[in-house]
């Protein structure tokens, strides 16, 4: 089964899911029809045609390739997928959210940059990690103390020296 | 008389401190947009937790700057590397890239930021000529009649961008769905919450963007290993243009000017396809069409002026109507929003200097532009050595930054990286971006409109088909969704009769 045809389908279900939330949307004083339920209503309808006609699509593309068996250009999917890449960014992402209030914003960020770095397929990691903590460290200074927007030191509070209020 | 607003807004505009944000935003604008993975709407997104703590009229300045800066900064990669940073320099590429190789990419840059500037600056007067009246006409809008306009802006962006008209309408409801979640302000009901006290206050437009934007795109370039390579061409041959080639030029660029600045102004017609337009044109006046595709210096020349021209176009309807028709246009609204001042007809007559000061930094950064891209193509294309791994691994860095800068709240990152993984989904599976944030700042404000509609009318649906500028817009909206899908059928059949 062709992957747009799973997005349909997800798709045609969040329409029923906001659709069912809408049933239950109330309010006093408004006229009929301006409510807070009608516009989720739309969505929701919006939704499950829209679901539906990415369905229709998907199924017609998907026979016209069967259609079309022998010839290798039509039967070729999309790209090679790179699950390494994939996965080495998502962890860079992980690791800053899990990290940045335990062990600071100059650590998160610096973890962040060093795992999509190896994501994009750089074979450097002392370098990367090195140009990741000093781009980390300036922007935690000139985001701190130069435009006082405030991001939590976490363990290197003693070196980043808290901001002077 | 806008004359003399113009010349106040010039007196904001020409101030020293203005100028240097001019100057910031033209420059960071070229920069972004010669890099692949970042372009105008992140950047001012990005920002906007930053440039919060300056005035306005500053901080539009900077991202009048930006909008320009990028268009002009993707033409520089489109011609010497075959890669255009933005969608509006896509056309760009296939004469521009055939020059660069020929040795003629000095000319190639050269026609294409002169005629950058000229068109610029068609645009940009134009766009102080009409905004004034587009305005007066805005005042005579009702909620109906504003509620049919987004209706045309939304079926426009879904079925005119994009290759169907299913996915781009999947992606426009995706983002009117994400919309509906929070308060809603009118009734104190929550939506879509479900229980999640970070949801309370809806998902920020922000947020979604930066999801949408540098996440989504950067898991799916990470996952595509053919996508990570690519050659710089170096600038060879003169830096000026030759006699004959200012003569192959002027002409394209004014054309490109008319094409631009009037497309710009439509709902979807953002900064795309003008460019498509002008080269068509183009190429159907050359004397020499066999040349276009393989170095014809019209074919750079006039979608160059046209992107720029339709650049000022889109900010007609956004500064007039509040109705943006581009990404970076739905972003500069919410930045408005964060300042509490709501684009619209009052807009001219409340925040004057504002407007016409916007507007005359148009001017003074299109002129920075020229001085800056000129003589310094060569220099800018250096950028493009910072490698890939360390360029995403920089944008991914101020992605977060600016994701938690804004309330300081891991829960905003936890919608980052949903948001992000959407839009991974979207990009992978050919669904358009745009339509989603379109869905997601438009949402709400339609909703608006259209409830309010409907109390004045006690809830009477034909008051939407009663007010003759509701009724024709929305058969517009209406044509512009099935006009594709009706060309492409009757396409099918004329091809099916032959054949």
């Amino acid at each position: 089964m062709s992957a747009r045809l799973v997005i349909a389908a997800a798709v045609v279900g969040l329409g029923l899911l906001v659709g069912a939330g809408a049933a239950n949307f109330r309010a006093i004083g408004a006229a009929p029809g301006a409510g807070p339920a009608i516009f989720p209503a739309l969505v929701a309808i919006g939704l499950v045609v829209s679901g539906i006609l990415v369905g229709l699509e998907a199924w017609r593309e998907a026979r016209g390739r069967a259609a079309a068996a022998g010839d290798v250009a039509a039967q070729a999917g999309p790209a090679a997928f790179d699950w390494r890449g994939f996965l080495l960014v998502a962890a860079g992402l992980a690791a800053f959210v899990a990290l940045v209030e335990r062990a600071g914003f100059v650590l998160a960020a610096s973890a962040l940059f060093v795992l999509v770095a190896r994501g994009f397929g750089s074979r450097r990691p002392v370098r990367s990690a090195a140009i990741g903590v000093v781009l980390a460290a300036v922007v935690y200074v000139v985001f701190t103390r130069g435009l006082g927007l405030p991001l939590p030191a976490g363990i290197l509070e003693g070196v980043l020296a808290a901001p002077p209020r | 008389m806008p004359l003399t607003d113009l010349a106040q807004g010039f007196a904001v505009a020409l101030n020293p401190i203005n100028l240097l944000w001019s100057f910031v935003g033209v420059t960071l604008g070229t920069a972004i947009g010669i890099l692949p993975g970042i372009g105008p709407a992140l950047t001012i997104a990005l920002l906007l937790p930053v440039t919060f703590q300056m005035s306005p009229v500053s901080a539009f300045v900077i991202f009048g700057g930006i909008y320009y800066g990028a268009v002009y900064g993707s033409s520089t990669t489109a011609i010497l590397i075959n890669t255009p940073g933005e969608t509006g320099s896509v056309v760009t590429a296939l004469d521009g890239y055939q020059m660069a190789r020929q040795g003629r990419g000095a000319a190639a840059l050269a026609t294409a930021a002169i005629g950058s500037f000229v068109a610029g600056t068609i645009g940009t007067l134009a766009l102080s000529l009409v905004s004034p009246y587009a305005a007066r006409l805005a005042i005579a809008f009702g909620p109906a009649d504003y509620f049919a306009l987004m209706c045309v802006g939304f079926t426009a962006v879904s079925s005119l961008l994009g290759s169907s008209t299913a996915r781009g309408l999947t992606s426009l409801f995706l983002g009117l769905a994400i919309g509906l979640v929070g308060i809603d302000l009118q009734s104190g009901q929550l939506r879509y919450v479900f229980g999640l006290r970070p949801l309370l206050d809806g998902v920020s437009v922000v947020v979604a963007a930066v999801g949408l934007f540098a996440v989504g795109e950067a898991l799916y370039v990470a996952s595509r290993s053919d996508l990570r390579e690519e050659e710089v061409t170096p600038v060879r041959g003169s830096v000026w243009m030759t006699r004959e080639e200012w003569a192959r030029s002027w002409k394209p660029w004014l054309r490109g000017a008319a094409v631009g600045f009037p497309i710009g102004t439509l709902p979807a017609g953002g900064t795309d396809i003008p460019t498509v337009l002008s080269y068509m044109l183009e190429k159907r006046l050359s004397k020499r069409p066999e040349e276009f595709g393989r170095g014809a210096i019209e074919g750079v020349a006039g979608p160059e002026a046209a992107n720029n021209a339709a650049v000022a176009g889109v900010l007609v309807p956004l500064l007039t109507f509040g109705l943006p028709t581009s990404s970076t246009a739905a972003i500069m609204l919410v930045a408005f929003q964060q300042y509490g001042i709501q684009p619209g007809p009052l807009l001219f007559a409340s925040n004057a200097e504002l407007v016409w000061g916007l507007i005359a930094s148009l001017y003074v950064g299109n002129t920075m532009l020229l001085l800056l891209n000129l003589p310094l193509a060569g220099l800018w294309v250096r950028l493009l050595a910072i490698p890939k791994p360390y360029l995403y691994g920089g944008i991914l860095v101020f992605s977060v930054l600016g994701v938690y800068g804004l309330n300081n709240s891991v829960a905003d990152l936890v919608i980052l990286v949903v948001i992000g993984a959407l839009g991974f989904l979207l990009r992978r599976y050919d669904f358009p971006i745009m339509p989603v944030i379109l869905g997601l700042v438009l949402g709400p404000m339609a909703e608006v409109q259209f409830r309010r509609a409907m109390q004045t009318s006690q809830g009477d649906w034909t008051v939407f088909l009663t007010r003759p500028a509701s009724a024709v817009l929305l058969a517009v909206a209406l044509a512009a969704l099935f006009g594709p899908t009706l060309v492409r059928l009757a396409r099918r059949r004329a091809a099916g009769g032959r054949g």
